[in-house]
Formats: C-alpha cells, sequence, structure tokens
C-alpha cells in the first residue's frame, strides 16, 4: 500500500467486488469469458492500488483463465474473489 | 461530460506520502482523468481535488476528445488508462495530437511490458506509470507535467512576444520617437556598406541596439555578433582578449586563444565604450582597421580580418581628443558615419511602448499576471528624467512587476518616483513643494503651481516675475488673470 486510504473508501471498493462475484458467476454459466478478463484486468489494476494485493493477484489468475476459457479455474478463482472480499470486509468492519 | 466522481466519495486523508516539489506551478492546474475502471476513477480524481487540482475525470476517452477539442473542458495535463473500451489510450493520444501538439498525457497501465512503455511514449505519451498505481509518484509525474507545460506556453508567449515587436522587420526593436527613428533608419542605410560606424549615446540608451540592427539587417548577418565593452576589462586583458595569444606568449598561456576579432570573422565585432580605451591599445586598433590584418599576442603571423568593426561611446570623442585622450586619427578613421541614440528623456514618445514591452516579458518570466498600469503611473514613466535611459527604465519594469501586489503597475511600486522627487527637492528645495508623489498634477496646474511659486518668492514684483519666468509683463498679467491668482495673491 502507497497511502492512507479511509475505512469508507475501502468498503465501498469492497462492496463493488459483491456485485461483480454475482455477475461473474452468471456470465460463466453462460460461458461467456470477456467479463472475466474485463474484470480480472481492472482488479489487477486497482487492487493493490486500494491496499489488497491478494484482489491484484487474484486479477491476474482471472484475466489469463478468461483468456484460455478455462471455466473450472474460473469458478474456484471467483470464490477466492469472494473469500477475500468477505474477509477484508469483515475485517474492515470489525476493526 | 465528464462524472463528479468526489460528491461520492467520503473525505479522505492522503498524508502518509506527501510529496514536496521545488517546481513553482500555478495554482487551480487542470487534470483530465480518464479510465473505465469507476474505482480508480474516484480515488484518483479525490486524491488531487483535495490538493487544489481542478479535476474533470471521464469513463470515455471520445467523450473527453471531444470536450477537450472544443475547450469545454480545460485541460493542462491528461492522465489516461490504456487499454480502454472503444477508444485506446494509445488512439486517444493520437487524436490529440491532431490539435494540440504538446498537452502532456500520462498513460496508466497494468500491461507492464517495456514494448508497450515505449510504444506510449513514441505515439506521445509524456509519461507511463503502472498499476497497481504508487499514487505519490503519479503526483510528482503529473507536477513535472504540468511544469514541462508551464514551461512551453511561457516559451510560446515570449516567442510571440518578440515577434509582435517589429521595427525595420528587427524583433525586439521598439520605439517610434523621431530621435529613435532617425537613428534606425541611418542603420539600416549604412548596414549594407563597409563603412565604419561609430554610434553615440548616454549609457542605457540602446547603442547595442543599433549596433545589433546594422548587424542584422545587413549582409553579415549570418555571421556571429560579438561584443565587448572595453571600459569592463583592464587593458592587457582586453588586448589578449580582442587580438587574442600564442602558447606561452606570457606567464599563464598555456594555450592558443583566438581573440574577439577573429571570433567576429565574417561578422560584426562591437566594441562599446571605445572612448575609454587606453592609447596603447588605440593605436593596435587604429592598424587593424586600416590594415584588416591582425597578430595575435606572442605570434609573427599576421592573419586577416572580415569582421566588420562597429563602435560606441558616451563620451565627447572630439573633447577626448582635444584633451589627449582619444587619438585623432582614429577619430577620423571612425567618424565616418555617426549615428546618435538620443536619450530616452528626449524620446518620451518610446517610454511607454518601451514599458509595456518591458512589463509583458517580465510578466511572462516571472509568471506574474500584471495586466499594465494605472494612469498615474503612465504619467509618473513619461515625467521621469531617467537618467539611466532605457536600462533603467527596463529595471524599474522588472522590480514593479516583481513586487507589484495588484494587476496593474501603480506609481509606488515605481521607486524612481520617489528619488526622482528626493532629488529635485536636493538640487531645488524650494521646488520641492511643488510636487507630491501621489498626486502627478496636470499640465495646467504645475503652470499654475510654478507662476504662483516665482510671484510669491519676487515678493509679487510682477516685472521680476515676467523675467524670471521668461514672458513678458503683458502675458504674465494675463497668465495671473487666467488663473485667478491676482486677487488671492495681492490680498496675501
Amino acid at each position: 500500500m502507497n497511502m492512507q486510504i479511509l475505512k469508507e473508501h475501502k468498503v465501498k471498493y469492497l462492496n463493488r467486488r459483491i456485485a461483480e462475484i454475482e455477475e461473474l458467476k452468471k456470465s460463466l454459466e453462460a460461458e461467456d469469458f470477456t467479463l472475466a478478463v474485463t474484470i480480472g484486468h481492472r482488479l489487477k489494476g486497482n487492487g493493490e492500488t486500494f491496499g489488497f494485493p491478494a484482489i491484484s493477484s487474484i486479477g491476474i489468475a482471472m484475466e489469463g483463465a478468461g483468456v484460455t476459457k478455462d471455466k473450472e479455474k474460473l469458478r474456484a478463482i471467483i470464490n477466492d474473489l469472494n473469500s477475500v472480499v468477505e474477509e477484508n470486509l469483515v475485517g474492515i468492519l470489525n476493526h | 461530460m465528464g462524472t463528479n466522481a468526489t460528491s461520492e466519495v467520503t473525505q479522505e486523508l492522503f498524508t502518509k506520502h506527501e510529496v514536496f516539489c521545488p517546481m513553482k506551478i500555478k495554482n487551480l492546474s487542470s487534470l483530465v482523468i480518464i479510465d473505465d475502471d469507476l474505482d480508480l476513477l474516484e480515488l484518483l480524481s479525490s486524491f488531487f481535488r483535495q490538493r487544489g487540482y481542478n479535476v474533470s475525470s471521464y469513463e470515455d476517452a471520445r467523450v473527453a476528445l471531444s470536450e477537450i477539442e472544443s475547450k469545454k473542458v480545460q485541460a493542462d495535463v491528461v492522465i489516461s488508462d490504456l487499454k480502454l473500451p472503444v477508444m485506446s489510450g494509445l488512439d486517444f493520444i493520437k487524436r490529440i495530437r491532431t490539435f494540440n501538439a504538446v498537452l502532456p498525457i500520462i498513460l496508466m497501465t497494468a500491461e507492464g511490458s517495456l514494448e508497450v512503455a515505449v510504444e506510449a511514449i513514441e505515439s506521445g505519451a509524456y509519461d507511463f506509470v503502472l498499476k497497481p498505481l504508487h499514487v505519490p509518484q503519479l503526483l510528482i509525474s503529473v507536477q513535472r507535467a504540468l511544469f514541462l507545460n508551464q514551461v512551453q506556453v511561457e516559451n510560446t508567449n515570449l516567442k510571440n512576444l518578440f515577434n509582435e515587436q517589429d521595427f525595420l522587420g528587427l524583433k525586439g526593436v521598439i520605439g517610434k520617437s523621431p530621435g529613435f527613428k532617425k537613428a534606425m533608419e541611418l542603420a539600416k542605410r549604412v548596414s549594407s556598406s563597409q563603412a565604419n560606424i561609430i554610434i553615440f549615446g548616454e549609457s542605457g540608451s540602446g547603442k547595442e541596439v543599433v549596433a545589433k540592427a546594422v548587424h542584422e539587417l545587413g549582409d553579415r548577418k549570418s555571421g556571429p555578433f560579438v561584443a565587448i565593452n572595453c571600459s569592463a576589462i583592464p587593458e592587457n586583458l582586453l588586448e589578449s582578449e580582442l587580438f587574442g595569444y600564442a602558447k606561452g606568449a606570457f606567464t599563464g598561456a598555456i594555450g592558443n586563444k583566438i581573440g574577439l576579432f577573429e571570433e567576429a570573422n565574417k561578422g560584426t565585432l562591437f566594441l562599446d565604450e571605445i572612448g575609454d580605451l587606453a592609447l596603447p591599445l588605440q593605436a593596435k586598433l587604429l592598424r587593424v582597421l586600416q590594415e584588416r590584418k591582425i597578430k595575435r599576442i606572442g605570434e609573427n603571423q599576421t592573419r586577416d580580418i572580415t569582421a566588420r568593426v562597429i563602435c560606441a561611446t558616451h563620451k565627447d570623442l572630439k573633447k577626448e581628443v582635444e584633451k589627449g585622450h582619444f587619438r585623432e586619427d582614429l577619430y577620423f578613421r571612425l567618424n565616418v558615419i555617426p549615428i546618435h541614440m538620443p536619450p530616452l528623456r528626449e524620446r518620451k514618445e518610446d517610454i511607454i511602448p518601451l514599458s509595456e514591452y518591458f512589463l509583458k516579458k517580465f510578466s511572462l518570466i516571472n509568471n506574474a499576471s500584471i495586466k499594465g498600469f494605472t494612469k498615474a503611473a503612465i504619467k509618473a514613466l513619461e515625467s521621469l528624467p531617467w537618467k539611466g535611459n532605457v536600462r533603467e527604465l527596463e529595471n524599474a519594469i522588472e522590480r514593479a512587476v516583481v513586487l507589484s501586489n495588484s494587476e496593474y503597475v501603480d506609481v509606488e511600486d515605481l521607486p524612481q518616483i520617489e528619488q526622482s522627487i528626493t532629488e529635485n527637492k536636493a538640487e531645488h528645495p524650494e521646488a520641492g513643494a511643488l510636487f507630491s508623489i501621489n498626486a502627478i498634477m496636470s499640465l495646467e496646474d504645475v503652470s499654475k503651481r510654478y507662476i504662483e511659486f516665482i510671484f510669491k518668492r519676487n515678493g509679487y514684483a510682477k516685472e521680476q516675475t515676467a523675467k524670471e519666468l521668461g514672458i513678458d509683463r503683458k502675458t504674465l498679467y494675463r497668465k495671473l488673470k487666467e488663473l485667478e491668482t491676482v486677487e488671492q495673491l495681492t490680498l496675501q
């Protein structure tokens, strides 16, 4: 992390991810991989900026799996994202 | 239209990594930020707004492009994501460059390859930053880009300023008084000849401007213009400066050195304050002018010189000849075409154009937003004696621009006013009361006050007053009547 970002800003960021996870699951079921590539690329760029390096790592994996259209891998990655987001959200709100 | 990202963002603190930037950049710089990642767009908008930047944010590069082009939005720097839907960051740069060659654009990308960075810079990006972003690093990049932008804008303005001013096709040569025009027109006429020219004028009156005009208007303009002030350098050094020397010619001559006569080959050598040249050097200069050859100190070999020599002095060389301070033969050799540059006090018409030129010049150099002079300042500028001529005026305007607190330079920003009054009072204490720093009077008022002053001083004796004023009794009586002072004064 390279600067101090307030709690509210982080919460807003994580809540946006929760909404995205639902969209990702739907598109995966429809075997549409473009959303995974787009969101994966975006998470790669913004996760660490907001203080969540694990989300950046997930973004890299998600973009790669989206490009190779690896449905199973993507399902696991989305679950990982869900866990990381929930963990961080709980951690921030309880802090 | 750009989204107002901060309205949604809770106030945040970015205090951990404050960045010190020594570069002077203008307040309220305008940033355009383009990213389809709403999280980053909001974060960056908030970050820069909190630092006083005027931020416009866009998710679509096409909208940003259209608003920058139509000047709906002000952009001093653009921060754009590289990978954008519809129009990429690189396409955005290419389109911007069709109408704006200098706007700095910083690209952000999560694609960290060297090839992408090179492509971005080659396409015209100012800088390239990687995601995840290190925001303080981005801030430094923005500050540098703003500094560059400011320098480019100032550079363009200065170029325009110098191109605006034109006399005889010469840039930066300003004046419209008959005395100035006469000198410059003579300079133009003699520029193509080979005749020796000597320029007479007080210190700071613009002798070098005339010399440069001769150089620029003649067929030597592609050659160098080399100037030296003969009074500023000790005699022995001046000789080696002018003629050069050979290795070993004297202690310390560790190598060959070409002199200014050679340096000015195919160009012009301007010898300022020639009246201060020592007699032995005068003899050497005369020889050079006659033979068009020089010898470096410590060398036997003669070298041809092709430089045109232009001299200048503030002294009356004829009187210097009479006193034995200047060689008569050199005087006659130099005085083929004399050009006289009048002092500034004798060409009042030039004071305001010069003042305006210096005001623009120093406002640009000092990044000051000074629009002009107050009426009182203009009157004051025109009324001052300017003993130091254009140089003094230039320094006064520079000082006023630097110290002025308002958009218009006023009388109190010109210290010469106070100095002039002090000097005037010292020379003529009785006349000091006639003038005031803050009230520049009309000619009619000055005339009235002056007549009153002389009349009073002569004990109301009309004969004596008329004599002193250089007018006859009848005229004095009429003037006193006109000024309605007779009754008041004789009653006293």
